[in-house]
C-alpha cells in the first residue's frame, strides 16, 4: 500500500517543482492512457478467469447498483446538511 | 477513452475465460502491481502540474473544501450502510465507495489489494455511478442546488461530468467542481488501501 502513495507522492512532488523534462511530460496522458488499458487489460483476464465472478455476474451486478445509488445518495445528503457552512456570505457559489 | 476502457476490460475477460491458461493469474497480480506504480507515478505528475488549482483553492477559503469532504465522508457512509445489508463488510463496503466514481483506478486497486471479485463491485458500482450522475446532475442543480450538482460525479467533476455540472450550474460552480475532483482524484489512491486495512 505504502508503494503506491510513494510514486503518487513522488509524482505530485517532481510535478509541482518542474522536475521532469517538458519532452517527456507532454506525453504523461499517453503514458496513463496505455498503462491503464494494460492494467485493466489484465484484471478483464483475472475476471474471465474466475468462475466465481462469471458464474456471479447477475449478483454483482446488482450489488454495483445499489453500491452506486447509495453513494450518490449519502454524498448528496451530506453536502446537502453542509451547505449553510459552504455558502455562508457567497451567495450561490 | 471510455470505449477504450471497456474495449480493453472486454478482451481481457473474453482472454481470460478462452484463451489464457488459469496459472496465468498468478502472475497477474504482480503486472497489475508494477502498473499501477507506473499509472499513479503519472497522475501525481498530473496533480503536482496543475497548480492553478491550488491557488484557486486557496482564494475560495478552507469552506470550499467542505465539498470533497462530504462527498467523501457521504459515499463512503452511503455504501457502507447498504454494503451491510448486502453482507459486506464496512472495509470492502467503504473502499468501493471511496472509488468516487474513478472506476478504472479502484477497480485494479481493489483487485489487487483484496479480490478480483471485490475490484469487479467496485468497477461496475463506479462506473453505474457516472451513468447515474449524467442524467441526475441537471435536476438535482434545478431542485436542491448548484453546489449539491457537483456531488454526484465524485471525482469526475473533474472531467467527464464537468461539462454537464457547468452547464446545468455557471462558471463558479464549475471551477469548485473542478477543484472537488481534482481533491478526491488525489485521495482514491491514499483512501482505499487504508479503508481496506479496516479490520472489520
Amino acid at each position: 500500500m505504502w508503494l503506491y502513495i510513494l510514486f503518487l507522492a513522488s509524482g505530485i512532488l517532481l510535478g509541482m517543482y518542474d522536475k521532469i523534462p517538458q519532452k517527456i511530460v507532454s506525453k504523461s496522458s499517453g503514458f496513463q492512457f496505455w498503462s491503464l488499458l494494460i492494467i485493466l487489460f489484465a484484471m478483464g483476464v483475472g475476471i474471465g478467469g474466475s468462475d466465481e465472478i462469471t458464474k456471479g455476474f447477475y449478483t454483482i451486478g446488482l450489488h454495483s447498483i445499489a453500491f452506486a445509488a447509495a453513494a450518490i445518495t449519502g454524498s448528496l445528503v451530506l453536502v446537502r446538511l453542509l451547505r449553510p457552512l459552504i455558502g455562508r456570505g457567497r451567495g450561490e457559489i | 477513452m471510455s470505449w477504450a476502457i471497456f474495449v480493453s476490460v472486454a478482451l481481457g475477460i473474453a482472454a481470460g475465460v478462452l484463451i489464457i491458461p488459469e496459472s496465468f493469474s498468478a502472475y497477474s497480480g504482480t503486472f497489475i502491481e508494477i502498473g499501477l506504480w507506473f499509472l499513479l507515478f503519472w497522475v501525481g505528475v498530473d496533480i503536482g502540474r496543475s497548480r492553478d488549482s491550488f491557488v484557486k483553492l486557496r482564494q475560495y477559503g478552507w469552506r470550499v473544501l467542505l465539498v470533497p469532504l462530504g462527498v467523501a465522508v457521504g459515499s463512503i457512509a452511503g455504501t457502507v450502510a447498504v454494503g451491510l445489508m448486502l453482507g459486506y463488510n464496512v472495509a470492502e463496503a467503504g473502499a468501493v465507495g471511496a472509488g468516487f466514481g474513478w472506476y478504472s483506478l479502484s477497480g485494479v486497486l481493489i483487485s489487487e489489494l483484496h479480490s478480483i471479485r471485490l475490484g469487479t463491485v467496485a468497477f461496475i458500482t463506479n462506473v453505474v455511478r457516472e451513468l447515474i450522475a449524467f442524467v441526475v446532475i441537471p435536476l438535482v442543480a434545478v431542485r436542491i442546488g448548484h453546489i449539491e450538482a457537483i456531488t454526484p460525479g465524485g471525482s469526475t467533476s473533474m472531467d467527464t461530468t464537468l461539462p454537464v455540472i457547468s452547464r446545468s450550474t455557471g462558471p463558479e460552480t464549475a471551477i469548485i467542481a473542478f477543484l472537488n475532483g481534482v481533491l478526491l482524484t488525489a485521495v482514491v489512491p491514499i483512501l482505499v488501501p487504508l479503508l481496506l486495512k479496516i479490520p472489520f
